[in-house]
């Protein structure tokens, strides 16, 4: 394992995932690599002022939420 | 009256109605058809016929009565095993939620129990709705009735399956990047994922808040809208729900005809941007055909590539996802399937960053398909790339589930329906789909049913062997 490796391994375990990378470090690996390639195929040409889909709206807060 | 399982529900519905069927006598003949298929088929997590039994004696007082009938009335359904029934079980397919027992009814429980419609029980899923078929659960994964060594689609695959075999006429499943429609192309049923915000989500087990849809899942377009009157609308505990959405009889307008609709064909999605196999691809293009000789024109358009709707759909859904189930993964990691655990995983990674540009990439692309809709009624595309493989070829199962066309209309939060063509060579399944403008999925329920007239594939069933 590179140490590029080991040091998302050891973040993960101190961000509290310790029986994850315990029992699946390759998997975790893997995901690391397909979290990058979707990354790399997203566009990327956002104008400053272009807003999220899901903008905050007082209208959402004034019904009941499922909880 | 022979073969009960496969009236439709608008004929049964009919035949309560008229007092020619009775509630009762029909949900007997569904509890034998599942007592029957079920070992082979595994579409139920927790069947009910007990209490599907006193239902229907309810629905008959009901029909006796003449009082409060709704096309649901005496009719049997299933829901996805993450929808809440009150006192009954919500395991999400999972070991994690074994004990889950739920407080209360979700909302479209509630609408489909005010309806008048008898609950056969829960069904089976792809674990909290985003694993592949799985056989490290509790519970064995759902089998496609037209080759039980196929996988049914998913992650609503025990409503598909249940729903094809004729174990029940209808069911309820979820959608955040094609659930409905991929176990209704892969089961050669009907499943809409309608407009986001028309239907409550109130009551399910979220998978990604702002991609989730519960939609109906039936053998007929004229079932399937039946289906969606019963569960639409405004809902005070949905947020998402829209509030001043029009509820017209999804029903009104089927056969009104085609003549005259603009379709948009996107084809570049199965020809380029991914390659469908022959076979699906040339059922594509017949139904672009069909819809032509039925006097719709049919022109070809392009949009940004498939891969921006998919990964931008990923990076919502992994997002969205982890921020539920942060705490199980960091303390029970391996009560989860391993399909599930690596499929959730790339959550890890996604910086906030990433989520919010995901969000921003969102409102383009919506637009993007919205505008469309200036010019054209409909879009037609794919839904799955290939008729579904083998069950027990994890590798095959996971290089073939993402080549679909779905997650378009995820990110878009269109009504869009799986429609199926036909069965290929091997004897599965084909399909395509059709999407229309926000809260018009009459007209979408339009075009698909004047080509289920022509292209009558309801009537063929499944050799259940």
């Amino acid at each position: 394992m590179d140490s590029e490796s080991e040091m998302l391994l050891k973040q993960l375990r101190e961000s509290g995932f310790e029986i994850l990378v315990e029992n699946f470090s390759e998997e975790i690996i893997t995901a690391k690599l397909l979290a990058e390639s979707l990354r790399k195929t997203m566009p990327d040409s956002h104008h400053m002022y272009d807003e999220p889909s899901n903008v905050f709206s007082p209208y959402k807060i004034s019904t009941n939420n499922n909880e | 009256m022979n073969d009960l399982h496969w009236l439709t529900l608008k004929e049964a519905s009919v035949a309560i109605q008229s007092g020619t069927l009775s509630p009762v006598e029909y949900t007997k003949a569904l509890i034998s058809r599942t007592e029957q298929l079920d070992p082979k088929l595994n579409a139920y997590i927790k069947f009910t016929p007990e209490r599907a039994l006193s239902d229907a004696h309810k629905a008959e007082d009901i029909i006796k009565e003449n009082k409060s009938i709704t096309p649901m009335t005496g009719i049997p359904y299933g829901l996805k095993d993450i929808i809440d029934v009150k006192g009954i079980e919500n395991t999400a397919h999972s070991k994690i939620l074994l004990e889950n027992i739920s407080q209360k009814n979700a909302s479209v429980t509630d609408k489909l129990i005010s309806s008048g419609g008898i609950l056969m029980g829960k069904l089976a899923l792809h674990e909290f709705a985003i694993g592949g078929p799985a056989f490290d659960l509790p519970f064995p994964p759902a089998r496609n009735p037209w080759n039980i060594n196929h996988h049914p689609g998913g992650s609503s695959s025990g409503s598909g399956s249940a729903v094809a075999s004729g174990m029940l006429p209808a069911a309820l499943g979820t959608d955040t990047g094609g659930s409905v429609r991929n176990p209704a192309t892969s089961c050669g049923i009907v499943g809409m994922k309608a407009t986001y915000g028309r239907v409550s989500k109130s009551g399910v087990i979220p998978l990604s808040f702002s991609l989730d849809h519960v939609g109906p899942m039936t053998r007929t377009v004229e079932d399937n809208a039946l289906l969606l009157n019963a569960i639409a609308g405004y809902d005070k505990n949905d947020p998402s729900t829209e509030q001043n959405q029009k509820l017209p009889d999804f029903t009104e307008f089927l056969q009104k005809g085609v003549s005259g609709l603009r379709i948009g064909l996107i084809r570049h999605f199965y020809t380029k941007d991914l390659h469908a196999e022959d076979e699906m691809c040339k059922a594509i293009d017949n139904a672009a055909e069909t819809f032509r000789k039925l006097g719709a024109t049919v022109e070809e358009i392009n949009v940004s590539p498939l891969s921006h709707f998919s990964s931008c759909n990923s990076i919502i859904m992994y997002s969205e996802a982890l921020s539920i189930h942060n705490k199980w993964y960091k303390e029970r990691p391996s009560d989860y399937s391993r399909a599930t655990r690596t499929r959730l995983m790339p959550g890890l990674f996604i910086n906030g960053e990433d989520y919010v540009n995901a969000l921003r990439t969102r409102t383009k692309l919506a637009q993007e398909i919205n505008n469309q809709f200036a010019n054209f009624d409909l879009i037609m595309t794919a839904s799955s790339m290939e008729e579904a493989c083998r069950i027990d070829e994890p590798e095959t199962v996971a290089r073939t589930y993402p080549r679909q066309a779905r997650t378009v209309f995820n990110i878009s939060g269109h009504p869009a329906c799986s429609v199926p063509t036909g069965l290929s060579t091997n004897g599965l399944p084909l399909g395509f789909q059709i999407a229309g403008p926000y809260f018009d999925e009459s007209t979408v329920y339009q075009a698909a049913w004047s080509y289920e007239q022509e292209n009558p594939f309801h009537k063929l069933h499944p050799e259940i062997k």
